[in-house]
């Protein structure tokens, strides 16, 4: 009986703390946003494809929280996450149009998360143009940075760090869409 | 050796007995649809107190643990997206008095009060296998006379082979759940559309 539940107590321990892997939080876009491109009354958009650099398409387009997996659930990518996010956003505000002639494209040039012993942290940076007829509109490099309560045990940290990953997306869409000049760029 | 074993995996055992992991429970808002759904040409509103938004709340999980979590921060994206399928603009207010009420027009406030709790059949691992979202929604006008009031329940389930990716599954279903029964009902009710 007492191995038994030494046994059972292992197991639970290594299924609590051992690594996994984990699927991202899909993107839940800003009602903010959403309001403020409405009442801005921009032309539709169209979300390209957006890219990275392949000297940092490994680092930016991949997760790991410490051993565990972290997996975007677009098409396993996370450079299409940001993508996704951009278009959510949008989408919301009812100003996404896959056939608009103003396409927003977007390069991700940072995208790291720490999950420290006491606090995680979330850092991602991406270039987003915004082009009409063949112009370039607006042209900027945007960061974001979110911090969370951590922990040493892995079975507490390595979810926090799951859940709050798309925080730091959010605050980059806001910085985005709360860009006076992206909103002047983007008006018809 | 083994006694050493057993010392390092009953210190484990204390420091995460009685833990409360943190989950998210903000349900995926793109599964949301509107589908069905006629829209109504009203701006309306919403009302979550500063307190309420802020409040943490500790419920069950599996072996012996607990879980941690928002329930009106991570359930207002929800809110948000279902009100927003509905009407053709949404805002966040900061009290029931709130000068957007006059000042956009604004025909109605929805007020949610959220219940919540969860549960696991699991000895073995801690996030819940069974969650549940109860959300009292009132609907004031721009006087504040309430009129309308309803409550709905969401349940989500989660075995360990579904929630070994996503710990928060469970809860995700049942907020999905109670906030599909809501925007059904607000979008079928036709107070809301005199």
């Amino acid at each position: 009986m007492i191995r038994f539940s030494l046994a059972a107590t292992i197991v639970a321990l290594a299924l609590s703390i051992g690594g996994c892997s984990l699927n991202a939080p899909k993107y839940t876009p800003s009602l903010d946003n959403a309001n403020r491109l409405r009442d801005a009354h921009i032309a539709p958009i169209k979300v390209g494809a957006f890219t990275a650099d392949e000297k940092d398409r490994s680092r930016v387009d991949k997760i790991s929280l410490r051993a565990s997996s972290y997996a975007s659930p677009y098409k396993g990518s996370f450079i299409s996450y940001v993508e996704e996010a951009a278009r959510a956003e949008l989408a919301d505000a009812q100003a996404l149009d896959p056939n608009a002639p103003t396409q927003l494209d977007g390069k991700l040039l940072r995208n790291d998360v720490d999950v420290g012993m006491s606090t995680g942290n979330a850092d991602i940076e991406a270039q987003f143009v915004l082009r009409r007829g063949g112009n370039v509109r607006y042209d900027k490099v945007k960061k974001a940075h979110s911090e969370w309560e951590s922990s040493f045990l892995g079975a507490v940290a390595i979810p926090a760090a799951a859940e709050n990953y798309p925080g730091v997306v959010q605050k980059l869409m806001n910085d985005l869409f709360s860009d006076p000049d992206f909103i002047t760029a983007a008006k018809p | 050796m083994l006694n050493l074993l057993r010392l390092a995996v009953v210190a484990i055992a204390v420091v995460l007995t009685g833990c409360a992991h943190q989950i998210k429970i903000t349900p995926d808002v793109s599964a949301f649809k509107s589908d069905g759904v006629t829209p109504i040409d009203k701006k309306v509103g919403y009302y979550i107190s500063k307190e309420d938004r802020e409040k943490k709340v500790i419920t069950p999980g599996g072996g012996g643990d607990k879980v941690q979590y928002q329930p009106y921060k991570e359930l207002e994206p929800a809110l948000q997206k279902s009100l927003s399928i509905i009407f053709a603009r949404v805002y966040s207010l900061e009290s029931l008095q709130d000068p957007q009420i006059a000042g956009n027009g604004l025909t109605y406030v929805f007020v949610p009060t959220i219940a919540t709790n969860s549960s696991s059949d699991s000895v073995l691992t801690w996030p819940p296998t069974k969650f549940t979202v109860v959300l009292a929604c009132k609907a004031v006008d721009a006087q504040g006379a309430t009129v309308w009031e309803k409550q709905f329940t969401g349940e989500g389930t989660a075995e360990f082979d579904e929630f070994k990716s996503d710990l928060s599954l469970s809860a995700k279903r049942a907020g999905e759940k109670a906030f599909a029964q809501f925007q059904q009902a607000v979008a079928s009710d036709p107070q809301f559309r005199k």
